[in-house]
């Protein structure tokens, strides 16, 4: 519990990075480092692994301004030692898997940032506003359980639950900024 | 005006695996290793698991069927539960690795023994009504540490197989070493004893006594089992003053069970043992004594669920023993016909029977003969028949002591017995 609270420490404040495609908000990072640990040690296994990302903006007095989550499933080739990510978050009545495979790590955690997109036109383009970046490891499926498509709402009701005990979680915001100086 | 055209079954069933396939397609595999197929499934144990043949071959059954296919996390997944049910004390994991051919795949389950185990061992639980000296019972609970320690926890009350009614527990502890080839057991009891009218009449009662007994038993060879230790009783006498009397013996014995397949349907069993107590001065003993015990059996299943069972024990007492130690025919495993205190109220310190038994479908004919008896003393050997029926351990006989004049038979009632 510790050491995981002391990498969560670890890596808060690390620079996320905002980039602006037209109305769309995504983030970029170059320190995840999701894929260590016991992750890592489930995915080569042979096991399966999930993350439930969210990411949101906050203003200057920290409240919420507008937010989006993505659940993936993480999976290691055991042959071609990659990873493969499928992402599993339903999007209204329609419900298609994006999926990648035959990436190296970083390259896998930088395919579930780039599927984030946080819509920015609720956003005040001219005050200032910070980007969070949450992340949750899930156990291994249990047994006979199907991954479903998971909805928006439920992903984002699970984040405002604490993270439970033996669950990892990563936390990364990004510094200050405005939408208009934004390229 | 437009009609509508039925469209052929083969074509409607090809469309419909079009479909389907599309739709797999769309979907990607969760696991991407499912592209590959299972080479072997092997298990792997830190520990031997206390399972039955029967159950650990009906999971290996499961686990081969996926031998050729390609790999699915959710049926490995559902027979890590189905291993957690049987290996209930037991953590359990899979993994898969790299086959020894290309895009194949091996899964190991590895098993790690973890945490308390409850184990109650059927074998240990005893439960009888005997219509001369009503009921009778024992059990033996296994209290696992997560090691190769467990706590043992029984209570019983028996009126069976000594000439006391002894109604006590016990608690104690044991830890197996190399393998399970040494077991290493310290063993505490406490008793409180009631007696028949028929043996109260003679000195030398007691109404409580506890003992201690550590030993170490090893596994010689897998048929050759060697045990020794200490017992030390002490016994609270009743008559002629209450006082307490110690009985500390050095016990061993030594166990042959071997077992031969003759032949479609039919096997023997043969077991042999030889236990020696035997209680001196230099241990500190009031009591000073040595009991020999000697027994020889032979199982004989053939086919059509027919057993036959041979049965020969003798002993020998010299020296003056305790009551508990004497030699007593007359209960549910010896001369079932009879009342061990019309046999020998107050048991004896010589003893020889011998019993054959013909099992059918849970049908039992047996037929007992033995003599117990005092040494110099003149000796009368006793013979009964009975008949029964046992039904998963379960078991309901009726036996008749083989005298002239009147004959009362027995009755026998209980489980494991």
């Amino acid at each position: 519990m510790i050491s995981t609270l002391a990498f969560c420490v670890g890596l808060w404040g690390d620079e996320l990075r905002p980039r602006l495609f037209g109305d769309t908000l995504r983030v970029g990072s170059g320190n995840l480092r999701l894929l260590a640990g016991r992750p890592l040690d489930q995915l080569k296994n042979g096991a399966t692994v999930t993350f439930d990302f969210q990411l949101t903006a906050l203003n200057e007095t920290r409240l919420t301004q507008a937010r989006t989550a993505e659940r993936f499933v993480f999976s290691y080739d055991l042959w071609a030692e990659r990873f493969s990510v499928v992402q599993l978050t339903a999007r209204e009545a329609k419900y298609a898997r994006a999926s990648s495979s035959n990436l190296v790590a970083d390259a896998a955690e930088q395919w579930c940032l780039e599927r984030l997109a946080l819509s920015t036109t609720t956003l005040d383009r001219a005050r200032p506003l910070r980007l969070r970046l949450e992340m949750r490891a899930d156990e291994p499926r249990r047994a006979g359980q199907s991954e479903p498509p998971i909805s928006l709402a439920t992903l984002i009701d699970l984040f405002s639950r604490p993270a439970r005990r033996e669950q990892r979680f990563w936390v990364l915001e990004s510094s200050p900024f405005r939408l208009d100086t934004l390229k | 005006m437009p009609r509508n055209i039925p469209m052929p079954r083969p074509l409607r069933f090809g469309l419909l695996a079009c479909l389907v396939a599309i739709a797999h397609a769309q979907t990607p595999e969760l696991n991407v290793n499912s592209k590959y197929i299972v080479e072997a499934v092997e298990f792997r144990y830190t520990k031997k698991p206390n399972v039955t043949p029967k159950q650990v071959l009906e999971i290996q059954r499961m686990a081969n069927l996926e031998v050729g296919q390609h790999f699915v996390q959710d049926r490995f997944e559902g027979l890590v539960k189905r291993l957690k049910t049987e290996y209930h004390a037991y953590k359990v994991s899979h993994r898969i690795e790299k086959g020894t051919q290309p895009d194949h795949v091996k899964v190991i389950f590895e098993l790690e023994r973890d945490g308390f185990e409850i184990n109650a061992k059927t074998s240990d639980l005893k439960l009888l009504y005997h219509s001369k000296n009503n009921f009778s019972f024992g059990t033996t609970l296994e209290i696992g540490m997560g090691g190769e320690g467990a706590l043992i926890a029984g209570l019983l009350t028996d009126n069976d197989l000594t000439l006391e009614r002894a109604s006590g527990i016990r608690g104690g502890y044991r830890y197996d070493l190399m393998n399970r080839r040494v077991r290493l057991a310290v063993v505490g009891e406490t008793f409180r004893t009631q007696w028949d009218p028929a043996t109260r009449s003679d000195a030398g009662l007691y109404r409580r006594r506890q003992s201690l007994e550590p030993s170490v038993t090893i596994q010689v060879f897998s048929s050759l089992r060697l045990k020794a230790g200490v017992n030390l009783q002490r016994i609270e006498t009743q008559f002629p003053v209450a006082r307490f009397e110690s009985t500390h013996a050095l016990i061993s014995s030594l166990r042959y069970e071997q077992g031969w397949e003759l032949g479609t349907n039919t096997r023997t069993l043969v077991g042999a043992g030889y236990d020696l107590r035997a209680a001196a001065r230099t241990l500190g003993s009031d009591f000073v004594y040595a009991r020999h015990g000697f027994d020889v059996g032979q199982t004989l299943t053939l086919p059509g669920k027919q057993t036959v069972i041979l049965a020969v024990t003798a002993g020998t007492l010299s020296g003056q023993a305790p009551l508990f130690e004497r030699f007593v025919l007359g209960n549910s495993q010896t001369l079932r016909g009879w009342n061990r205190f019309e046999v020998a109220p107050l048991g004896g310190n010589r003893m020889a029977h011998g019993s054959a038994e013909y099992r059918i479908r849970g049908v039992r004919l047996l037929y007992d003969r033995g003599v117990v008896w005092n040494s110099g003393q003149p000796s009368k050997v006793r013979q009964s028949v009975g008949a029964g029926y046992t039904k998963a351990g379960l078991t309901c006989m009726v036996a008749f002591p083989l005298r002239e004049g009147h004959t009362i038979p027995i009755l026998l009632l209980g489980y494991n017995f």
